[in-house]
């Protein structure tokens, strides 16, 4: 309610019965007073031509004209009387006085009741004269027919005016009228000032309500003892105090929790944290000595031995290259989580990461003697080849891994403008519950007893933050005991030049001969790389420090490949110690690291100086293929 | 209500009563209970005595007539006695308390059907009126008086009476009532005194007020037949009392229940005057005491 109409409401309520109240008296009262004025005038019109009738009665009946024109001469003398006549029994006009307003009078017909008439400003009575009567012994009046007429002797005509009393009767209606608006006036004056009493203060109230429902608390009514509405007031008030008191507790509880829970998220962050450095700290430390026993067993496996000895070596062997699976999905997952991984796209054909991924699952592919085929393709496409690669090799290794019997194919499909990769097997397959399952960390399916050879229930994990991180939109497709379909999106680039002529792959390159320059300050890494690669054939000269290094590189023949570990005694490094073997050796030597460190400087810095990095554990065959596609740039 | 019952009454009787001579037996029949005529009949019971019964008929009982076997019917008032006397009533009837002018009207307008009517009368016998006028106002000798079509007969007897009693006798008829007035200024312009008659055309509750206010005005008194009159400003008026006629009456039923006959008309044979002592001093009249001269009337009248 607006506070105008409050006021309006108010004064309406309080005016409108005085308003009726008055004009209703002011009606009733003229009403009567004038009726009152018009039955006095008539009563007095009445008395007096009675009167006049009893004056005149004797003249008429001793025919004395004189005496009559003196009696209506007298009667014309009263107030507001015009005109009088007095008329015979036989009608004629016996005497007369005053004017007449209309026509004069007659009595054409015996009249024995008085007539009163009223014709505009006039009031006519025409009153019969009758003889007095006296009374006289009833035998002697006793005639025949009883009842006895006395005679009429004559008529009285008066007119009476009506101006004065319809004069009286406008004053009235005047003073009536001043009266009621006086009242009202009055009534008006005092109901306003009444109102305002109770309207200021609703008027107020409503105000503060207002300010207060805008957000402003701390408002209060200024509450009046002697107002209408003190109580509604000061309720407003204590509403208001206990609704900013609540506020005020409530604004508390909240930073209270706030402050709670910002202590909780920092502990939470902190201990992300020390989980983070817990592994990078663990697999640095678990490599060195992982790589060392990697490079013993490869070299054990190249020794003459007997059967036994060589079935314990395989078993060996196989254990070890679970561990440094376990080490590299390890890594793998860290180095997504800490955000280091940056892909770069580039354009490739589709038979280059075809061509890799063959020959990385065709041999475990055959020894389950499934059928492997790779559909050959002449889309190019846009990404980050080595980053698809692994989502690719992950995928086709599992399908491999789940698959007992058929085949796995693998296929590359247009549309659009996108190239749908797909592996396709005919293997266990995934129930529709658990396809968003599989992409969880050491999740395995139809592995409870957690077989090591099955995998560690990373791979699918790695490859949907690696397609996350490529922007590649992956689909999983299961139907249980049939088989899945894998598929992942990559956007296709226009072909860039010829195909390059078929060049023998990697492990198709022998190492013998090759000469390679092995710095690590970790003598049981050092020793055990250095005894690897010599059983593979190579000619190795090994230094603990990059001075040792150097001071070799004066003497020694140019070698082909320098393996240097990244992190060195003195404050050296890697890749400036492969700078500095460089100018000393006057050519680029192909090069890598090898380091057991995953923090992303390190990743950061050889990318920068365009040097491979293998991480260790080193594997055999991850080792040699580096080698071999170094030599083959060469 | 009153005629419509005596018609009643009177319409049972023509059907049923059948005289029966021996008893004296009389009815007396009332227009009405109480007053002057409850006064008539108690006088004529009080007269009348043992010797003879006396049954009341009033509207009360009219079926009081079927049962008597009266003799005589006695009317009291104008209307019962018309009423009777053109009734089938066949027995005498005295009809009394009623004036001469109306009873004359009574006997010429409804003549009795083989039955006697007899009446006794109001008025005054002319005589004593003019007694009256002699003994009261000695020195008014001019008398007028103003007849009605009913009692134009009674001018002769008046003036031969004046004469008697050495007066002289103004007499004017009124035809219309409209002459009133002006016959009334005609016969006062000779006269000192106006005797007035019972006769309801001339003299009635209308016309009394400006007949006495025009005597005054000429200094004529009127000497007139009732005691209304006297209060109304008549000066003098000589009349029979209700109980006087009761008494009257009484006597001439004795007579009839003793074989005689009954006259035609009686006049009355007591009276009293009364006079109005304000108006004989307005006047300027010196007046004998009322008692004084109604012995004196009396006296003058046992005088053979």
């Amino acid at each position: 309610m607006k506070p105008l109409a409050v006021r309006t409401r108010v004064l309406l309520a309080a005016l409108l019965p005085i308003a009726l109240v008055a004009a209703l008296l002011s009606v009733v009262f003229l009403v009567g007073r004038v009726g009152d004025l018009d039955v006095a005038h008539q009563q007095r019109a009445l008395a007096l031509a009675r009167q006049i009738a009893a004056t005149a009665e004797f003249g008429l009946f001793t025919d004395n004209q004189e005496a009559l024109k003196s009696v209506a001469h007298a009667g014309t003398r009263e107030q507001d009387v015009r005109a009088v006549a007095i008329i015979g029994r036989d009608g004629n006009i016996a005497a007369q006085a005053g004017h007449w307003a209309g026509d004069e009078p007659s009595v054409s017909e015996r009249i024995s009741q008085t007539r009163e008439s009223v014709r505009g400003n006039t009031r006519r009575v025409i009153q019969p004269i009758m003889p007095t009567e006296v009374p006289v012994e009833r035998w002697f009046a006793d005639t025949f027919d009883a009842v006895h007429q006395p005679p009429v002797l004559g008529y009285v005509v008066l007119d009476v005016s009506r101006e004065s009393l319809i004069e009286h009767e406008g004053l009235l209606v005047l003073a009536g009228v001043l009266v009621t608006l006086g009242g009202l006036l009055f009534g008006s004056l005092l109901a306003a000032r009444l109102s305002r009493q109770v309207t200021d203060p609703i008027v107020h109230v409503s105000e503060v309500v207002e300010r207060f429902g805008r957000g402003d608390l701390s408002v209060r009514v200024k509450a009046n003892v002697a107002s209408p509405i003190y109580a509604l007031e000061e309720g407003i008030n204590d509403m208001a105090r206990r609704i900013e008191h609540s506020h005020e507790e409530l604004e508390r509880r909240i930073a209270e929790g706030t402050a709670e829970l910002r202590l909780k998220k920092d502990d939470a962050e902190r201990a992300t944290l020390a989980k983070s450095r817990f592994l990078a700290a663990a697999s640095h430390d678990l490599r060195q000595p992982m790589h060392a026993l990697g490079m013993f067993v490869a070299h054990l496996k190249q020794m003459p031995h007997d059967p036994e000895t060589g079935g314990l070596i395989a078993n060996i062997n196989a254990s070890v290259m679970a561990m440094q699976d376990l080490l590299d999905a390890l890594l793998d997952i860290s180095c997504l989580d800490a955000g280091v991984v940056k892909p770069t796209a580039h354009a490739f054909p589709v038979s280059q990461l075809w061509e890799a991924l063959r020959a990385e699952i065709a041999a475990s592919a055959q020894e389950k003697q499934l059928a492997l085929r790779v559909r050959p393709s002449e889309l190019w496409l846009i990404s980050d080849l080595s980053l698809l690669h692994r989502i690719m090799l992950n995928v086709a290794s599992n399908a491999v891994r789940y698959t007992r019997r058929g085949g796995v194919l693998v296929a590359c499909r247009r549309r659009g403008k996108r190239a749908l990769l797909e592996v396709w097997d005919t293997g266990i397959g995934i129930s529709p519950e658990a396809q968003s399952e599989v992409f969880k960390e050491f999740v395995q399916l139809d592995n409870p007893e957690r077989d090591r050879s099955k995998g560690l229930g990373l791979g699918l994990a790695i490859v949907e933050r690696t397609a996350q991180l490529l922007g590649h939109h992956i689909n999983l497709n299961s139907v249980p005991g049939k088989g899945t379909r894998f598929r992942i999106e990559v956007p296709i680039a226009e072909p860039m030049r010829a195909v390059a002529p078929h060049e023998p792959s990697p492990s198709h390159v022998g190492l013998s001969g090759v000469r390679v320059l092995v710095i690590d300050d970790d003598t049981l890494g050092r020793r055990a790389l250095a005894d690897l690669l010599a059983s593979w054939g190579c000619l190795t000269v090994v230094a603990a420090t990059g001075a040792e290094a150097l001071g070799k590189a004066t003497t020694m023949a140019v070698p082909d490949v320098i393996a240097s570990d990244y992190r060195l005694p003195d404050n050296e490094n890697g890749p400036i110690l492969v700078r500095r073997l460089r100018e000393v050796f006057g050519r680029d030597v192909p090069a890598f690291l090898v380091s057991g460190d995953t923090a992303p400087s390190v990743l950061e810095a050889a990318r920068e100086a365009g040097l491979p990095l293998v991480h260790k554990p080193v594997r055999p065959a991850r080792l040699r293929t580096v080698i071999q596609s170094l030599l083959k740039v060469r | 209500m009153r005629r419509i019952a005596i018609q009643l009454l009177l319409l049972l009787t023509t059907l049923t009563w059948r005289p029966a001579l021996g008893a004296d037996t009389a009815a007396i029949v009332l227009s009405e209970q109480g007053g002057a005529y409850a006064e008539v009949a108690d006088a004529l019971r009080g007269e009348l005595g043992a010797g003879a019964e006396l049954v009341e008929v009033t509207p009360r009982n009219p079926d009081a007539l079927l049962r008597t076997q009266a003799r005589i019917v006695v009317a009291v008032g104008t209307q019962v006695c018309r009423r009777l006397a053109e009734s089938e009533v066949a027995v005498p009837m005295l009809c009394v308390l009623l004036p001469s002018a109306a009873f004359e009207h009574i006997a010429q307008s409804a003549p009795p059907k083989g039955k006697s009517i007899t009446a006794l009368l109001l008025d005054q016998p002319a005589s004593r009126q003019m007694a009256l006028l002699r003994l009261a106002l000695p020195h008014r000798r001019d008398v007028a008086v103003l007849l009605g079509p009913d009692s134009s007969f009674m001018n002769s007897p008046l003036a031969a009476s004046a004469a008697r009693h050495g007066l002289k006798l103004t007499s004017a008829q009124i035809r219309v009532p409209d002459e009133l007035s002006a016959t009334l200024q005609r016969v006062l312009s000779d006269a000192d005194v106006l005797l007035a008659v019972p006769d309801s055309a001339v003299f009635n509750s209308g016309t009394t007020q400006n007949i006495l206010r025009t005597t005054f005005q000429r200094g004529v008194p009127l000497v007139a037949f009732s005691p209304a009159y006297v209060k109304a400003g008549a000066l003098l008026a000589l009349y029979t009392t209700p109980a006087q006629v009761g008494r009257q009456a009484g006597r001439t039923l004795r007579d009839f229940f003793a074989g005689r006959a009954l006259p035609r008309t009686q006049s009355p044979s007591e009276f009293e005057v009364s006079a109005n002592r304000h108006v004989a001093r307005s006047l300027g009249i010196e007046l004998e005491d009322e008692a004084v001269l109604t012995e004196r009337l009396r006296k003058l009248e046992q005088k053979p």
